[in-house]
């Protein structure tokens, strides 16, 4: 577990750059499709 | 048939005029509006969140680490994987050259004015993930980033210095030399530059890696080759591949502790 997350962290902090930046660019794309689906059904209200 | 053709046809294909608005008001008082309301949520967050500039700079007070203000902080932290003039002219330079041309090199007629992922998968998941890549550097800067610019779990002791000789960083030359019992004598000299075997095999992979970048997409996906064009398919997958490099480059530091993957006199990446 030492090796994991003392230091020098390698593969803690490689992990970490992966995760979080697959987790935010996940988080943009769903925003966007949230938005086109929220926009799509005002559209069928109307 | 030129672009701007294009998405006019398609525009009078799907709409006739009655499920048009004019730009002015229709839009321009939307906008309007959206600026009130952004510079009314600035105002608050300065009241919440004053930033008030600190006491002048002294030799005697040194703060460590001196850190940007946070939407500086990726810059920074790039600096910590590649060199000044890349990371504190060449990258940002790509970055604003790069935003500057997706609207030139964007041929998809579908959906002017109304991006939707559905339409457009490809641009919007690569502006995505390089936004994330951006925000990722910022999240490190600010939050993990203490004494010395080491790198500090939430739950480390802020306050007890990282031994810096933990980490001992090798250029991928070094490794290819020891990992294949390579001779470091040059094989050719330009000048200061001595050519090693070593070297040249660095110089294959960088150059490799946006060679392949370049024609695996030709090859594999002919049909995206061909709505771009050969200028804007060169254009697209050099700021593409280059923002993946930058990702490649920081992993291979962090995880293999590789400095450089070319070195010259001249320069280093």
């Amino acid at each position: 577990m030492d090796e994991i997350w003392g230091y020098p962290y390698r593969l803690g902090i490689t992990l970490f750059i992966i995760i979080g930046t697959a987790l935010l660019t996940l988080g943009f794309v769903g925003l966007a499709v949230w938005l086109e689906q929220s926009f799509k059904k005002e559209k069928i209200k109307k | 048939m030129e672009i701007s053709e294009r998405i006019k046809n398609e525009a009078e294909k799907t709409r006739s005029p009655e499920d048009t608005v004019l730009v002015w008001p229709n839009l321009v008082y939307i906008e309007l509006i959206c600026m009130l309301f952004a510079t009314a949520v600035l105002l608050l967050l300065s009241l919440v969140s004053p930033a008030p500039l600190e006491e002048l700079a002294s030799a005697d007070t040194t703060p460590n680490p001196t850190k940007a203000p946070w939407y500086f902080l990726g810059l920074q932290e790039l600096l910590v994987y590649f060199d000044p003039w890349l990371a504190g002219v060449v990258l940002p330079t790509m970055i604003i050259v790069g935003l500057i041309i997706i609207p030139y090199v964007d041929t998809n007629p579908n959906g002017k004015g109304y991006y939707t992922y559905s339409e457009r998968k490809f641009s919007m998941l690569g502006f995505s993930y390089g936004l994330a890549l951006w925000y990722i550097l910022i999240v490190i800067g600010v939050w993990t980033r203490g004494l010395d610019w080491s790198w500090y779990w939430p739950w480390s002791d802020w306050h007890v210095h990282m031994s810096v000789t933990a980490v001992k960083l090798v250029d991928l030359e070094l490794i290819f030399q020891n990992m294949l019992g390579l001779s470091p004598d040059p094989v050719l000299t330009l000048g200061r530059y001595a050519i090693t075997v070593s070297n040249i095999m660095t110089w294959i992979c960088f150059l490799g890696y946006y060679a392949i970048g370049f024609t695996l997409p030709f090859l594999l996906f002919r049909n995206f080759f061909n709505k771009l064009g050969i200028i804007r398919y060169n254009l697209v997958m050099l700021f593409f591949l280059s923002m993946n490099g930058v990702m490649l480059k920081m992993l291979l530091r962090l995880t293999f502790n590789i400095k450089y993957l070319v070195v010259t006199p001249w320069f280093k990446i």
